[in-house]
């Protein structure tokens, strides 16, 4: 079923038909985009898996009811963000230990301390967002979504998404002012 | 041709740096910024962040990922009792009716169960009781009849209470 003229759309009407096939094409297609999205919004493999799974879980159930009026990855990110954010409220934000310094004479290696160290600062700075400030940069800078795309996913209007992107930039510049 | 101002034009200068103005609008913003210093500089730290944000590693997914996804996939299909998770998680995506008729037939099942229950306990007339542990209580014209004690065994006190009652009638 590796058939790339079939649509996502197709494939996922056939899932609501019972067709198992289809929705391992579907996963097979669409986990690794899904798994970026939530890895970069919880930067925490568990909590990224768990919402992985129910995402996908919960299109499966779905799919009987699925009418193909809106494409099927607006559809797929709106599943996806919704569990970002409820997910979100329900756990503590889990936050990162302090990057050990550890002596090291291989060349390149202070700029691979550097490099850390900064991933570390914007994961950090990353977490204290708002979580729908977090997810709009999220889908912004890692799916390259427009304003109107991240609407659809976070069911909200486009001066809203400006809003959100404009305060979340603002707060990640004053964290990372010095670095 | 009215210039904005740097008010106005910062509050452009996310969206122009999307690409998400119209063409109007991003015209009077690169019109500002070819004159604007200090709204130039407000552009570049909004660009500054892409660099910042890219060096964000992720990490692969996890192998077990796609098999958990597909075994409970085939549970689904299968039709095995969903836990209390998908269970509320489901509350919520049904279509309202589904839940409504529900909630009506629980409702209906209740009503007929406790109506059956309190017909079955109606006074009955002339009705000698057939019960080896009932009390008949009469009035003038009807018996009520009471299995009260429908589980008395040998030895017990409800037993003996009725044996008590038996005696004084």
């Amino acid at each position: 079923m590796s058939d790339l003229s079939v649509t996502d759309e197709s494939l996922l009407l056939a899932t609501g038909r019972g067709d198992l096939k289809a929705f391992e094409e579907i996963v097979r297609r669409h986990q690794s985009w899904a798994w970026q999205i939530a890895y970069q919004f919880f930067g925490r493999e568990e909590q990224a898996a768990d919402v992985v799974q129910e995402a996908f879980i919960r299109l499966l159930r779905a799919s009987g009811r699925y009418q193909p009026t809106a494409k099927f990855r607006t559809y797929f990110y709106r599943i996806i963000s919704r569990l970002c954010l409820d997910q979100f409220k329900k756990k503590k934000p889990v936050k990162l230990e302090a990057i050990a310094d550890l002596p090291d004479q291989n060349p390149g290696a202070a700029e691979e301390l550097l490099r850390k160290e900064t991933a570390a600062s914007v994961r950090l700075a990353l977490d204290t967002l708002a979580p729908n400030q977090r997810l709009a940069i999220v889908l912004r800078y890692y799916e390259d979504l427009n304003y109107q795309e991240i609407a659809a996913a976070l069911e909200t209007t486009t001066k809203a998404v400006e809003r959100l992107l404009a305060r979340g930039r603002k707060h990640l510049r004053t964290l990372l002012k010095n670095r | 041709m009215k210039m904005l101002s740097c008010s106005k034009n910062r509050k452009s200068l996310d969206a122009y740096m999307d690409g998400e103005l119209s063409g109007r609008r991003q015209a009077a913003v690169e019109r500002h910024l070819a004159r604007c210093d200090s709204c130039r500089a407000a552009l570049n730290d909004l660009r500054d962040l892409k660099p910042f944000l890219s060096s964000l590693d992720v990490a692969p997914a996890p192998n077990y990922l796609t098999k958990r996804i597909l075994t409970e996939a085939h549970e689904q299909k299968r039709g095995k009792r969903p836990g209390l998770l998908w269970s509320c998680l489901e509350a919520l995506w049904y279509p309202s009716w589904v839940v409504k008729d529900a909630t009506a037939a629980a409702l209906i099942a209740g009503l007929t169960m406790g109506t059956y229950m309190g017909w079955s306990s109606f006074p009955t007339s002339g009705l000698e009781s057939r019960m080896t542990a009932s009390i008949a209580v009469s009035d003038d014209s009807n018996f009520y009849t009471f299995d009260a004690m429908s589980a008395a065994p040998d030895g017990s006190l409800e037993a003996a209470i009725l044996k008590q009652l038996e005696k004084n009638r």
